[in-house]
């Protein structure tokens, strides 16, 4: 506006200075009489309806000049007009969005109150005050565009989503059933054939039919593993505060009752409860324990400690062993499906163990992982949520 | 003269029908056993029609023992045919399947299955099973007269 109008003074004149107000304001304002003839427009409401001058519009029906039509061009009556209406209840009105008509034919959306102008003889007329409101239908024209988008890439992809975990629930389906037909099939007749034509084989040939026995039933562990790793991550965990020193104890004795004669000592302190489910911990802690007591196999006495600290809104509980340990640069190959850092017949096991326990910390949010040296012993460490009833720091 | 049906196998797969009926020969159980072929003709059998339309429908087997996976008529189909139908309902089924899935075992239970057996890949250990469930169901268990 600079150079156009003087620098706001305040001028002495009273209407001088309320046209000053009118005109530097971004609204349109328009006033009306009672037989609805334009008694003034300031200058933001001139511009914004296309004409030139206050002239223009003064003594006009602002209703035939700007409010005839409705939106969709069909006629306004005078009778259904809100600023009519307000006009001879005397009563303030506001439309949060109709339209206003120009010089040039075109209208704009508008949003406008009308306020009753009051004497002491009752009404004398009304003042209208409105703003183009074209920026904000736009943009909430845009809001309610990337909603609908959202909500349909939301449907295709919950579409995807269930049709992918079906295909993958068929699969694990189809594995459970059909692969394991055949490699009974192999199994079986190989045994049959060692039974009923023993006298025809020699010991090579015998020898040969083991060999295929053996890989038939490993492939059948395998094939089981790969179906409790797939059931392992399938639903999600069922929140409680778990008892770990208890759960570690109970996992123990139940994995320990198996060889008696191995001498084992637990030492276990008091862990710090964790926020998880039960028997999911139970499930991780089994395939932790179970590792720890197949690789000190070797020792006098295996030694196992489970021990546990808090970091942060976690809990750090650690397993460390006195067996055979590992080399750490293989660390990273520990927790893969079918991952084996010793030979079969050093120890027994398909390597699934360690990939569920970490499928199964990992549905937690936590976090798993192994230091080991050759000789040494190996230290798993794995974290989980604190629980929420925390009964010690 | 008939002889009585005393075990039922409905089983799709050739090979696991021969090592069935083996390991149920090796003890003497496989004398008085019908094989048949997918869920359609068990329940043919079962209700003498078709094929065996000429079948004294009296005779019923001491069990049923009934693969899951088959063409036609499944074994989750056969199951709850013949537990629908008066005739057959009481006749004991055992859903003998490779499948060792959660939800094969309940849908089976709902349906009223007798009992479920997972069958072994090894076959030393499918033997073992296969022979407890013909000593079982053929001499041990007890059942309403016909």
């Amino acid at each position: 506006m600079d150079g156009e109008t003087d620098p706001p003074q305040a001028p002495d004149d009273q209407e001088a200075w309320l046209r000053l107000l009118l005109d530097s304001t971004a609204e349109g304002i328009l006033g009306l009489d009672l037989d609805d003839r334009c008694t003034f427009a300031n200058r933001s409401s001139i511009r914004q309806l296309g004409f030139h001058t206050e002239q223009d519009l003064l003594g006009s029906p602002l209703h035939d000049l700007i409010h005839h039509k409705q939106a969709d061009g069909s006629p306004l009556p005078r009778h259904e007009c809100a600023i009519t209406r307000s006009l001879h209840a005397a009563a303030p009105a506001h439309r949060d969005e109709d339209v206003f008509w120009r010089t040039d034919g075109t209208c704009f959306p508008v949003e406008y109150w009308s306020y009753p102008i009051r004497a002491e003889n009752g009404a004398t007329g009304a003042v209208i005050a409105f703003v183009d409101i074209t920026e904000r239908k736009r943009a909430e024209e845009a809001i309610r565009h990337l909603n609908r988008e959202l909500e349909e890439r939301v449907a295709v992809r919950t579409t995807q989503f269930h049709a992918a975990s079906e295909d993958l629930e068929s699969f694990s389906y189809s594995v459970s059933h059909d692969l394991r037909a055949p490699l009974r099939a192999i199994d079986g007749f190989s045994l049959i054939l060692l039974e009923d034509y023993a006298k025809c084989l020699d010991d090579e040939g015998r020898r040969l039919l083991r060999v295929i026995r053996t890989n038939a039933q490993q492939m059948g562990r395998l094939i089981d593993d790969i179906l409790a790793f797939a059931r392992a991550g399938r639903r999600d965990p069922e929140l409680e505060d778990v008892d770990m020193t208890g759960l570690a104890r109970a996992v123990f004795a139940d994995l320990t009752d198996h060889h008696a004669s191995r001498a084992v000592r637990l030492e276990l302190e008091a862990l710090a409860p964790c926020r998880a489910d039960p028997s999911m911990v139970r499930q991780a802690l089994e395939h932790l324990l179970a590792n720890a007591l197949k690789f000190t196999r070797p020792r006098a006495v295996a030694v196992i400690e489970i021990t546990a600290r808090p970091d942060g809104p976690m809990n750090v509980y650690t397993i460390r062993d006195n067996g055979v340990g590992f080399d750490m640069a293989f660390s990273h190959h520990l927790f893969n499906v079918f991952q084996r850092l010793h030979g079969p017949e050093q120890f027994e096991g398909t390597g699934i163990g360690l990939a569920i326990a970490r499928r199964l910390i990992n549905k937690h949010g936590g976090r798993i992982w192994a230091e080991g040296k050759v000789g040494e012993g190996a230290t798993f460490s794995f974290t989980l949520p604190r629980a929420q009833e925390t009964t010690e720091e | 003269m008939p002889v009585d049906v005393e075990l039922l196998l409905v089983e799709d797969n050739p090979n696991d029908a021969e090592l069935t009926l083996r390991a149920l020969k090796r003890n003497h159980l496989a004398n008085h056993m019908v094989w048949v072929k997918d869920g359609v003709e068990a329940l043919d059998f079962l209700f003498a029609r078709g094929t065996y339309a000429n079948r004294a429908q009296c005779e019923r087997p001491k069990v049923i023992l009934l693969d899951l996976r088959m063409p036609k008529l499944d074994g989750i189909e056969v199951l709850t045919a013949i537990k629908q139908d008066e005739r057959t309902c009481d006749i004991p089924v055992v859903v003998l399947t490779s499948s060792n899935e959660d939800k094969d075992i309940e849908t089976c239970y709902r349906l009223g299955v007798n009992s479920f057996v997972s069958k072994p890949v090894v076959f030393e250990d499918f033997i073992k099973t296969v022979t407890q469930l013909g000593f079982y169901w053929l001499l041990v268990n007890k059942q309403p007269a016909p």
